[in-house]
């Protein structure tokens, strides 16, 4: 999988894998997880689903985080409609702080083999992240509580990030 | 949506975001914020 060769280059020891349906019962089951993992079951289910779990090599079967949407092939977007991160608490956690970023990454890529692809949208993006999500190139679609990045904003982007000075 | 700049291919696509990796995963990009995308639970709303 590229994110975990990503992972490798950027020397954090987390690793991604589909989100296997052990994981996903204990996304449902957890009395830690805040998000309605239970309602998307359908959506895990999906021909055209897209789901990712991090964790430490060493965890058990609940990932530190977990991504699930679709790629809806008719106008081109993938449609995140959940992302959870299990590990704020946990100060020193590798992946504290950094799933948005690593959802970014794979999206783009996942999106780089589909030549009509458009972009990626934010279903219900946390309020509190607002301009974090706008740092990487999102915007909210018209009044509705998504959030809209298409390819050429987030390759200008990662373009920019390229060309800047410094670690 | 319309494009209006040359697309990157997978190739180059895959060769940018690794070459970014340890930028992108520094402290710059970190949030301290919970990160959460999507419905609640129940529960939670309630709560």
């Amino acid at each position: 999988m590229f994110l975990n060769e990503f992972l490798s280059t950027a020397g954090l020891p987390l690793t991604a894998s589909d989100i296997s349906e052990e994981a996903l019962k204990e996304l449902v089951f957890s009395s830690e997880t805040k998000l309605n993992w239970r309602g998307y079951l359908n959506h895990y289910d999906h021909d055209d689903s897209f789901h990712l779990a991090l964790r430490i090599d060493s965890d058990e079967n609940m990932p530190g985080g977990a991504i699930l949407g679709i790629y809806n092939a008719a106008n081109g977007v993938l449609n995140i409609y959940l992302l959870e991160s299990l590990v704020i608490q946990k100060q020193e956690h590798p992946l504290r702080g950094r799933l948005t970023a690593l959802m970014i990454v794979a999206v783009s890529y996942f999106l780089s083999y589909f030549d009509d692809s458009q972009g990626i949208l934010l279903c219900e993006p946390s309020p509190n992240l607002e301009d974090y999500y706008r740092s990487f190139g999102f915007e909210y679609v018209n009044n509705e509580d998504k959030m809209f990045a298409s390819i050429e904003r987030l390759n200008e982007m990662q373009t920019r990030l390229n060309e800047a000075i410094g670690p | 949506m319309k494009k209006e700049t040359k697309r990157l291919s997978p190739k180059q696509t895959r060769a940018l975001l690794l070459k970014n990796a340890k930028k992108l995963m520094s402290g710059r990009y970190r949030t301290d914020k919970a990160e959460l995308i999507g419905e609640r639970k129940k529960e939670e709303l309630v709560a």
